[in-house]
C-alpha cells in the first residue's frame, strides 16, 4: 500500500491479511471429532450417579482444556468460542444441545431407571458437537475473510 | 480527506495489518504476526510499540517448554478504533465509488 490515501485500497490490504491469517491457520482434522468425543464423554458423565458423574465430567473437561491449548499452541493464534457474530450462535446453540442432553439423560436415568440413557445422550451429543465445532471454524473464517474462504 | 472515525495511527500499512490481525483473533503470537506481514522483528517490534502506547494493543509474554512467547491482543479501545477506522473507510470507498459513477 502507498502512502497515499486510498480506503479502497486500505480495506483491500485488511481482506488480505485476513484472509492470510485464515489461510495459514486451517482447522487439524483431528479438532472437530476429538471435540465432539470430549464433548460426549461430559454429557455422559452428567447424567452418570455420583461421584462417578462428577470424575468423569471433570475427565471431559480437562481433555477440552488440553485439546483447546494444543491447538492454541500450535496454531500460534487463541479464539473466544463466543465471539460475536454466527460464531457466538453456533456455540450457543451446541452448548443448549449438549446440556439438554446431559439433562434428559439424568432424567431417564434418575427418575426412570434407564442406565443406558446417560450413554445414549453421550452417543447423540459427539456428532452434534463435532458437527458444532467444524461448523464454528466456518463460520469463523467466513466472518474474517467476508465470505472469501 | 477527513471523516469521523478515521484514526491516523491505525492508518499506516502494517499497523493496519496488525490490526486486521488481532481483530480476527483474540490474541495472536509475536511470530504468527510478524509471518503473516512478512517484516522483520525489529519492524514489527516498532509498530506494535506504538500501539501500545496508545493503549490499543496489550502484549503478554509466556514462557512454555522453556521458551518465552509474546502474545498480542487489541485492547477494547484498540478494537473501538479499528471498528470505527474500518467503518470510515467503508463509507469513504462507497462514496468514492458512487462518485466515479
Amino acid at each position: 500500500m502507498s502512502d497515499s490515501f486510498d480506503p479502497a485500497e486500505a480495506l483491500a490490504v485488511i481482506q488480505e491479511a485476513r484472509e492470510r491469517i485464515a489461510a495459514s491457520n486451517p482447522s487439524p482434522y483431528w479438532y472437530a471429532p476429538l471435540y465432539g468425543l470430549l464433548s460426549g464423554v461430559i454429557v455422559i458423565g452428567g447424567g452418570l450417579a455420583q461421584p462417578y458423574g462428577v470424575l468423569v465430567v471433570a475427565i471431559g473437561l480437562a481433555g477440552l482444556v488440553i485439546l483447546y491449548r494444543t491447538w492454541v499452541e500450535k496454531a500460534g493464534i487463541s479464539l473466544n468460542g463466543y465471539r460475536p457474530g454466527r460464531t457466538r450462535v453456533i456455540a450457543i446453540a451446541v452448548a443448549v444441545l449438549l446440556a439438554g442432553l446431559m439433562v434428559a439423560g439424568l432424567v431417564l436415568r434418575a427418575e426412570y431407571d434407564m442406565a443406558w440413557a446417560p450413554f445414549a445422550a453421550g452417543a447423540i451429543a459427539v456428532p452434534i458437537a463435532t458437527l458444532g465445532s467444524a461448523l464454528w471454524d466456518r463460520a469463523w473464517r467466513a466472518q474474517i475473510t467476508g465470505g472469501a474462504r | 480527506m477527513s471523516i469521523a472515525g478515521l484514526d491516523p495511527l491505525i492508518h499506516a500499512p502494517l499497523r493496519l495489518q496488525i490490526c486486521a490481525i488481532l481483530s480476527a483473533t483474540d490474541e495472536a503470537e509475536f511470530s504468527v504476526v510478524r509471518v503473516n506481514t512478512g517484516v522483520s522483528e525489529s519492524v514489527l517490534s516498532k509498530h506494535v510499540k506504538q500501539l501500545e502506547e496508545a493503549g490499543y494493543v496489550k502484549a503478554r509474554k509466556a514462557a512454555r517448554a522453556g521458551r518465552q512467547r509474546t502474545w498480542l491482543a487489541l485492547t477494547e479501545t484498540g478494537a473501538r478504533a479499528f471498528a470505527g477506522h474500518m467503518a470510515a473507510l467503508t463509507s469513504l470507498a462507497e462514496q468514492a465509488r458512487i462518485a466515479a459513477e
